[in-house]
This record gives C-alpha cells, structure tokens and sequence, in this order.
C-alpha cells in the first residue's frame, strides 16, 4: 500500500543478504569508491563499534526451560514502571459494550476525573493484542481534536494468577468520560432542541469528521451512539473500532485499494457500500452523517432496514431509485447489475425523491419567543413558523444517492447553513444543564434504567456490522418513521 | 535509564548509550551493540522471508526494538524473542500483519539454531513479550521513519542535475535500510538521519548539493545549529557498521554470540 518509489534491489542491501552469499558488499554497486573522503579521517573520536570479538564458546546448551521459566518470572513480577495500572482508576458501573469489549465508568482515584475505561478483551485473540484495538489506540493518539474522543492513556490490569503465559494481562483504554451519546440524547423526548442546538452539533459533527478525513482516516461506523456529548455540551466522534487509515489516490488511472464492504451498522450504511463496494472512500462517512442529521429531526433512525436488500428499498424509497442517471457509476458497483436484474428488485425503479417532502416540515426555526418547535416524536408541525431551507439543502447534499455528488466534510463544514442565523455556538451546554442523568443508549434499553427512554417499542439498534450476520432478527423490524 | 539523558520521549542524548539497562547489568558497550546488530539481523531476515518492505514495517520493528534496550536489558529479555515479538507488532501498527505462528513458523525455518530449540511454545512466547513491548513503548506506536524526509529533499536541490539527485537519494534510501543495524534511531530525529545519510551519499559520490559559495551546510534551513561535525559524526555511526561487518558479518556463525 505504501509506495515503495525505489526499485527491489535498492532496498535489500542487507536486509536480504542471504545465507550463502558472499561477505557483504559495504555499498550498493552505484558507490564504487569507497566512502572515504572527508568522513573519514575524524575517525580518532569515534569509538569504532568494532565486530566485537565474538566469544563463540558455542550456544551451550542452555535449558531452555529454564530459561523460560526465568523469562516468565520477570514478566509475573515487573513492576510495569511504563506504564498505569488500572487500579489508579475506581470503576463506577458497566455502561457499554464497545467492538472489542466491556466499557466502564470510572473515576480516577487521584484527580477525580471522570473516564471511560474500555477493556480490551484478549483471551480469545490468537493474534496478540488485537489489531482493531492497536490502529485504534494510533489512530487516537495521531486525532488529538476537540470533536473527537479524547485517548488518555491505555493502561493494564494483571488478572487471576493463572499458569499458563496466556491472560495474564488485560489492557483498557481510558477516554475522558463523556455524559451522553446522541442516540441517547435524541431518544428522550423530554430533550426538547431549538435549531442552534441541532446546527451547533452538526457543526461539531462535521468538523470532527473533517479532522478525520484530513489525517486519511475513515471512520466507518458513522451512528449516532457513537456520537457522545461532554457534559459542557462539545460533541465527540467515538468508537474507532472499525476505522481504519486509507490511501489517496493520487493518479486516477491508479487502482485504488480495496477494503471490506462489511462495514457500517445496516441503518447508516450507503448505497455504494450495499452495491458490494469495496474502493469506497470518505463519502461513506458523509452519508453516515447524513442520516444523523435528519435524526436529528425525526429523532430515530430514518431507514431502519433488517437486510440489506430491505435496506436499499428504504433508501430508494426516500432518497429515489438507484440508477444510472441519478448514479452513472453505480453500473460499476460489484452488486447493482445482479441486483437489477432480480424480478423482486430490492432496486426498485420509478420512485421519486422524497426526502424532502417527508423531513422539511420537521425542520422549523425556532419560534419568534425563541421557543424550539423541534418536536421529539416527529409528527406534529407548526404551520406558523417557517422551515429552515438551507437545512433541508445540505441534507439533500449528505444524503445524495451518486457518493461524488456528496460534499467531502470540508465543504459540508463551510456550508451556507453554519453561516446563516442562528449561527452555531460554541457547545450545547444549555441543553445539557437541562438532562438530569446520563443518556447512554446502553443503559436506555437495558440495566438498570430499563423501561425508560424511547417511545413505543422500537427496535434495538443493530450493532457493529461486522459482528451480526444480518442486521436484526427478523419480526424485531417496525417501520416506524416512513 | 536515566531521564536526565533523554532528549525527547524516544530519543536519547549520546551518553545514554554508556549507561543502558544492559551496560548496568554487566555487559560492555561493543557487546551490546553486538547484540543489537544481531537482533536487528533476525528482524531483518526473518522480515524478508515474510515479504515485509524495509519501509515501514522492517524499519518500525527496528526502531521498537532499539527503544525497548534502552529500558530493559539484555540479560533479562531474550534478543530472539524480543526480535520476533517487534516484528510481529510493527507489522499490525503498521497494516501489514502477518500471522503469529507464520512469524514463528519462518523464524524457526529460517534460524533453526536459534529458535529451533523453542518448539511450540514460540507463539506462546512472543505473546507474551508484546505485553511487554507494548508496556515498554507505552503504546506510543506510531514511528516516524526517515524514509518520507529523504523522498522531500528529492526537489530541494535546484542545482543539482536530475540524475544525481536521484542517485544520491537511491544510495541514501539504501543508507537508511542499513542505518537500522545502528543505534542512530535513539540518538536522532528521522528527519536528521535523513539529512546525514543524505549528506553521506553526496560524500560518498563527490557531488556538490549547492554551489561553491553557499552555505554548505545545505539542511540549516530545515534544522538549524547542526554542525557539520555532528552530522559527520552520525554518518560514521553507519560507516563504522560496514567496517564492522565486513569482517564479521552479522550472525555469520548463524548462533547468537553468548557472553
């Protein structure tokens, strides 16, 4: 994936010198002088690392297993000075189960801070530390931005003596503590939002997945739990689990690289991504925030599917058919001509876009006493007040069917909306004062807060893709907006 | 390691290398340079066969195991394993990840006096010891390498006619590659080991990177107050590696040197 600009040979100097091969050529062939010159001849002061005379006394032949042994003891008894035990940390209550294990609240026992603490779960990992945490923890440690979920450190945990070398050490991730996430928060309807709450978070939102695509990452599980909200009211992109960095690509003539199209949770997933894609770039992100955005609104997800062929009939069904004209790549995706082609199509044709018809009349300025008119369950309007136009516009934009015709974050972030009255605001920290508790969606359907949260019986969120075979069971699935 | 010593998270004042982990635990300095090499070797070779590219997977695995020598030593924490374990970790940071026991399957076919003598409980081994790594590195994985610096300077000579420049960066690229048998990567930031090896090719190939009347210490705009002994003296850490080798060709005897 990285360019290698230098030929094979040039490279393997001494990296590939083999076994028989003749004692080894000091410089690649082009240096035919030796590199004397004005290096050398300071060489007084510099202590030559010399060969080192070799005390080949032979391998004796050590026990092995005792030398494992000894190898082992220094692991049980290393004091670890590099790095904290998660013991500086109280844990307070499970409020998560995260892509690769449990989180948990918790306070540090020295500042009082409040964290997350995200466990790392190694006992059926034949690989190590497992790969999704490590891009994770780089990818965290690259994207210090403060609309993006802030790493704090990794620390680790030494569990039950057990006598195997496997399990001994559990690490976890702490993240500052957030006190809410949006689909938490959006499904309350005691949480009621005027318009510059909506457009301060979709500001945030933006900005945080602008950081994102600028340092060549994408996300990959756009949701809104995975969106969490600081108690001061700053929006935070979460859960990197599935993220991953990606290669631009500079010459269009230049294939582009492929990844698993296995990604995003079934609700939030994009056309392209549900025609088989797999050279997707940044507009899947894009999408993903699209449907928060009307979320925002209707305050439940727009297009609940429970396959993917059903999603795709939601999206036609609201956004228009897929097709050459709206689309002209998508004869390309993998999956469209099969598809198309299926007498039950799951492309329907003929359907018109209307987005715009079923979500506008959601979208109202706030009311001249500066009352906001959103309204929790999405259904009632107030013909008095006017509809926010440059709202439904960018919308439009997120969610276009044909990925080139979305805006890439920076556009969306310099979109006429955040510049129009009322302009966005630092954070939402009056809408937060307003919520008494926390708003996980975690402990919305589940634990100890069970029963309360969202209306009517709707269906659990499906979780990371990845992880389900398709989406929701069936029978759990309710089309409940459209 | 005294903290006193360091120059930044990863990068030590040269005196550190007097008193490592190992020098303090009993060993002497060109032993544990020796050792050094030796690793780096298995991390090379074992490499190779597994198709990873000194950039970056080969070149991030050197540099974690040079940091990790800096806090633990020899004596305790086996150069074989500790070899296997960085590579097998850089090549997950770094999206080239290559399977546990295949690492050790190539490791143990490749180096059977080595790693023969482990058996099955390789692939327990190295899990074990990328705890400890990952502790040791305090998960600060992310490595820069000297490669992207050196490619930058590839259009910064105006003076220079396109062929040289692209022989001097070639010869340098390959500098680079070796560079990681040394200890230059805790001494120096990424971007001057480029500069100095760059510096070395030129050298090396009696080419003038800028005209007789400028300054010819041509990287001052990029890092300033770096003399021209200094930048010398890290390029004789890489030259006092071919002097070393050329007699005594890493793990020529294909044992690892015992003390």
């Amino acid at each position: 994936m990285s360019s290698q600009p230098y030929t094979a040979g040039l490279h393997q100097s001494s990296t590939q010198s083999h076994r028989q091969a003749a004692p080894k050529r000091p410089l690649p062939n082009r240096a035919d002088e030796p590199p004397k010159r004005a290096l050398i001849g300071q060489n007084g002061q510099n202590t030559p690392s010399g060969g080192g005379t070799p005390n080949s006394t032979g391998n004796a032949e050590v026990d092995v297993k005792q030398q494992l042994l000894n190898y082992q003891k220094i692991f049980d008894h290393a004091s670890y000075p590099f790095i904290n035990d998660v013991s500086a940390y109280e844990k307070l209550s499970k409020i998560g189960q995260g892509t690769f294990g449990e989180v948990f609240k918790a306070r540090c026992k020295t500042t009082g801070r409040m964290v997350a603490l995200k466990k790392i779960l190694m006992e059926n990992e034949k690989e190590g530390f497992p790969i999704t945490a490590l891009r994770e923890v780089k990818m965290l440690e690259q994207l210090k931005h403060q609309n993006i979920t802030d790493l704090i450190e990794v620390c680790s945990a030494k569990t039950g003596s057990t006598s195997t070398s496997k399990d001994r050490t559990t690490f976890y991730l702490v993240f500052a503590f957030c006190e809410h996430d949006l689909a938490g928060l959006l499904s309350n309807p005691k949480v009621r939002m005027s318009l510059v709450h909506i457009k301060t978070m979709m500001k945030h939102l933006i900005t945080g997945l602008n950081k994102l695509h600028r340092s060549k990452i994408l996300h990959r599980d756009m949701k809104a739990a995975n969106v969490l909200i600081s108690k001061e009211g700053v929006l935070k992109l979460a859960d990197f689990g599935l993220a991953r960095p990606f290669v631009q690509r500079e010459n269009p003539n230049h294939p582009r690289p492929l990844y698993t199209n296995r990604v995003v949770t079934l609700w939030y997933r994009p056309p392209e991504l549900l025609l088989g894609d797999r050279a997707y770039g940044t507009k899947i992100d894009v999408w993903g925030a699209g449907c928060i955005m009307a979320e925002m609104w209707t305050r439940q997800p727009i297009m609940q599917g429970d396959t993917e062929q059903k999603q795709l009939t939601l999206i036609s069904a609201l956004c228009g058919s897929i097709n050459p004209e709206v689309w002209p790549n998508c004869v390309k995706m993998p999956l469209y001509s099969a598809m198309a082609a299926e007498p039950n199509s799951a492309l329907p044709q003929g359907k018109g876009r209307c987005l715009k018809l079923k979500i506008r009349h959601l979208m109202k300025f706030d009311s001249a006493d500066g009352k906001p008119q959103s309204d929790p369950y999405g259904k009632k309007t107030n013909d008095q007040v006017p509809s926010d136009d440059d709202a439904m516009n960018l919308l439009e934009n997120l969610l276009a069917i044909d990925p080139d015709r979305r805006p890439t974050a920076d556009e969306a972030e310099d979109d006429i909306w955040f510049y129009k009255d009322p302009v966005p605001r630092a954070n939402v920290g009056d809408l937060m004062d307003t919520i008494p508790t926390s708003q996980f969606e975690y402990t919305v359907g589940k634990g100890a807060h069970a029963g309360r949260g969202r209306h009517h019986n709707n269906p659990q969120r499906p979780h990371q893709a990845p992880r389900q075979s398709n989406a929701i069971p069936a029978g759990q699935y309710r089309d409940t907006i459209f | 390691m005294a903290e006193f010593l360091k120059l930044t998270d990863w990068t030590w004042q040269l005196e550190a290398l007097k008193v490592t982990p190992s020098i303090l635990a009993g060993m002497n300095k060109d032993q544990e340079l020796l050792y050094r090499r030796e690793g780096i070797k298995l991390i090379a070779e074992i490499g190779a066969a597994l198709n990873c590219k000194p950039r970056p997977t080969i070149g991030v695995a050197a540099v974690y195991f040079h940091r990790f020598y800096m806090e633990h030593s020899f004596q305790n924490f086996n150069r074989e394993i500790t070899a296997i374990s960085c590579l097998f970790l850089a090549g997950k940071v770094e999206d080239f990840p290559k399977k546990c026991k295949d690492v050790c399957a190539a490791a143990q076919a490749q180096w059977p006096e080595i790693y023969g003598k482990y058996h099955h409980s390789l692939v327990d081994e190295v899990m074990g010891a990328e705890r400890v790594l990952l502790h040791t590195l305090k998960f600060d994985l992310q490595v820069g390498l000297p490669y992207d610096a050196l490619l930058e300077y590839k259009t910064m000579f105006p003076d220079m006619s396109r062929e040289q420049i692209t022989d001097a960066v070639q010869i340098a690229w390959t500098f680079i590659n070796d560079s990681i048998y040394t200890t230059l990567c805790i001494t120096t930031e990424p971007q001057m080991i480029a500069i100095a090896l760059l510096h070395l090719a030129f050298t090396v190939k009696g080419y003038q990177p800028v005209q007789q009347n400028m300054d010819p210490c041509w990287w001052s705009a990029d890092v300033s107050n770096w003399p021209q002994e200094s930048v010398d003296k890290a390029c004789h850490l890489v030259l006092d590696f071919y002097s070393a080798t050329k007699e005594h060709p890493v793990l020529e005897s294909r044992r690892l040197t015992t003390l």
